[in-house]
């Protein structure tokens, strides 16, 4: 049985119809995400396998279907057109599922204008609807009337089909904020055969079998739940058998596996692999029980080796528990053991990382090393990533930069540490240029986070275009490169006046007084007057206490509950912050 | 006694097992649809590990005749 079928076994399909049933009984707790399902076939056997599958990933969803075959419909009228389900939260995202059989049957003309039809009415729903908006990529057909095995007409409907899918893709691609779930890939995967059923498409306009609509439910899941989660940080990386075959202390240079030839080809598909994550954003590191001279010999002198020492922000290369080496890394990276992924080839040792460190996501080296260029996409969606910024595509730099500042840090006392810096910060209002960070930041920020309300890319553009609302972003540099954008900052204007609804900065700037700086700069342009009045709260969560005394450290006053200060009880700007004059500048893109 | 037809009807009609007997069929049961139908035909396919054609499944208009389809078949699991 192939992969995809061992995921969407019977036994698997079961399970997650029984997970479904079992949460639907259950009115608690809250659904918190909303889904409404449209298409131009009948959707309900995706239902369950869509619920279980936001439930597999934390979720607790409510999943609503609109009518049958009424897409235009569904685009035209919004969230109107899905099952009344008043109890229930309105609708967080709306799928649209869409075949060439119904919507561009064969011989139809004017093919490029019923996709701009289409495409027309997608954008139309997207400026009424601010949930997010997924659509699907068509699979191509297997109408028998088309694709029958005439060897002249074989390319007839594939043609076709390719021709759809390459305009639909550019056009869906100009809507702001619409993604893409790709059915002809997953069809694919399946084999168009292996998906059909025709009794239920003749008696239901059903046309898959149920497996299909498993693996459509789990990669609509994997796209609302990239809309809404932060993905994985960091790969810690073991390096004999792992990087390369063979342990390089005993077998040497010239004797470990690694180069064109197998089984050396499949650990360099491995690191090619880990090249194209370094590249989106993703941190690699060292966890190896090894001679560090011997490691580094590796990586300068081994010609087949594509991993780099500039690729790497961090190593632990000695003969600790692995364990206490990932703690260490993950504070010198300032980041959380459950955004790091550990690989390594040693069961003994995976199991020592995921007793000690159960946060830690560990993944095991295959045994053939055939099988270890799959590893990587097989665990792909640990990596889901809608946009990549500039900042991902910078991170390891960045990463870099500031151990070079940590090395200064240690050598000089604090005071002048930070004078040393030279930091420089700039406020400015969001633009649509910013939208992608902004929200990146807003989805992903743990610590330094007053309130951790979550928001979709949708969400922050409908505040930014509210006039009650004002969104403001922060951008940070120093002698030592830039941090890029780092600051969030959103406001809602009451009849009390300015709240603060999200006050977050990333972890990369924290304790050199730019938060102080952040604030009096917003107080300075919400406030006219000095004793203008802004509120803010704190919302503890378990990520968050770094912050629990920051509103009262900065001149906030607890009063009915909500933190007050006035402009002049916040505190100036710290002397060693040069604050750029808010709006000079658009900040980085 | 466990039946695992009756389960399976349960499980696709949405009702408990006290509900329903082998004279069951969609015009004494609201919950019948042909939403519910099209469920039926994917969990008894599961379940029993058959085939049903389109003749079949329009043939099946009550839990009694879904047993004598499933009996035809050569499934007795459930017996």
């Amino acid at each position: 049985m192939s992969e995809a079928y061992g995921q969407h076994s019977v036994d698997a399909l079961r399970v997650a119809r029984q997970t479904w049933r079992a949460f639907q009984r259950n009115p608690a707790p809250a659904r918190d995400i909303h889904v409404g399902l449209a298409a131009t076939v009948t959707v309900e056997p995706c239902v369950p396998f869509l619920g279980a599958a936001l439930l597999d990933r934390g979720f607790h969803p409510a999943v609503s279907v609109a009518p049958f075959n009424q897409l235009f419909q569904v685009c035209a009228s919004g969230a109107k057109a899905f099952d009344d389900l008043s109890d229930s939260r309105p609708l967080d995202a709306i799928v649209l599922l869409w075949r060439m059989e119904e919507l561009l049957p064969d011989g139809a003309p004017g093919l490029d204008k019923h996709l701009d039809d289409l495409a027309r009415a997608v954008s139309e729903l997207g400026k009424k609807f601010s949930g997010s908006l997924i659509v699907t990529v068509p699979p191509c057909p297997d109408d028998p009337e088309l694709g029958w095995q005439s060897l002249s007409h074989t390319h007839h409907a594939a043609a076709r089909h390719r021709a759809v899918v390459n305009a639909w893709i550019e056009k869906v691609s100009a809507i702001q904020g619409v993604h893409l779930a790709d059915l002809d890939v997953l069809q694919r995967a399946f084999g168009s055969v292996n998906i059909a059923d025709p009794r239920k498409w003749a008696l239901y306009r059903q046309p898959w079998r149920e497996a299909f609509w498993h693996a459509i439910a789990q990669r609509v899941a994997r796209v609302l739940v990239a809309q809404r989660r932060p993905p994985k940080k960091c790969v810690v990386l073991d390096c004999d058998n792992t990087l390369w075959g063979g342990v390089v202390g005993e077998d040497g240079l010239a004797g470990i596996a690694l180069g064109e030839e197998f089984p050396g080809s499949a650990f360099r598909a491995f690191q090619k692999q880990l090249l194209v994550l370094q590249a989106q954003g993703v941190l690699l590191a060292l966890n190896s029980k090894n001679d560090a001279d011997a490691v580094w010999q590796v990586f300068d002198a081994h010609d087949a080796m594509l991993l780099r020492r500039e690729h790497l922000v961090a190593h632990a290369i000695n003969w600790s528990a692995k364990s206490s080496n990932l703690v260490t890394l993950a504070n010198e990276l300032n980041i959380g053991l459950d955004s790091m992924v550990f690989i390594d080839d040693s069961p003994y040792e995976l199991e020592e990382v995921a007793a000690a460190c159960p946060g830690v996501t560990c993944l095991r080296i295959p045994e053939d090393p055939a099988d270890l260029p799959q590893l990587l996409p097989r665990h792909a969606e640990l990596f889901d990533q809608l946009e990549v910024s500039e900042e991902d595509r910078q991170r390891t730099a960045m990463m870099q930069a500031q151990s070079a500042r940590e090395d200064i840090r240690a050598a000089l006392p604090p005071g002048d540490f930070l004078a040393q810096l030279a930091l420089e910060v700039r406020m400015f209002p969001v633009a649509a240029q910013h939208i992608q960070r902004v929200a990146q930041l807003i989805n992903k920020t743990n610590q330094f986070n007053l309130t951790t309300r979550r928001r979709t890319w949708e969400e922050v553009i409908a505040l930014a275009d509210d006039p009650t609302w004002r969104i403001f972003a922060l951008d940070v540099s120093d002698r030592f490169g830039d941090y890029g954008l780092v600051g969030v900052a959103i406001a809602a204007h009451e009849e009390t006046g300015w709240r603060l609804d999200t006050f977050l900065l990333s972890c990369r700037v924290l304790g050199r007084g730019v938060e102080t700086a952040f604030l009096r700069a917003i107080a300075d342009v919400l406030c006219e007057t000095e004793d203008g009045q802004l509120r803010a709260e704190y919302l503890p969560t378990d990520r968050n206490g770094l912050v629990r005394d920051f509103l009262p450290l900065h001149g906030f006053v607890l009063k009915d509950g909500v933190w007050r200060a006035t402009r002049d009880a916040l505190p100036s700007c710290p002397a060693h912050v040069t604050l750029a004059q808010p709006e000079t500048r658009g900040g980085i893109v | 006694m466990a039946d695992l037809l009756i389960d399976t009807f349960a499980e696709g009609l949405g009702l408990p097992v006290d509900e329903l007997s082998d004279d069951t069929s969609p015009e004494n049961t609201r919950a019948w649809t042909s939403l519910a139908a099209m469920n039926l035909v994917a969990l008894i396919e599961e379940n029993f590990d058959v085939e049903l054609t389109t003749a079949d499944i329009m043939r099946m208009r009550s839990i009694a005749i879904a047993r004598e389809v499933l009996l035809e078949k050569g499934v007795t699991s459930f017996l």
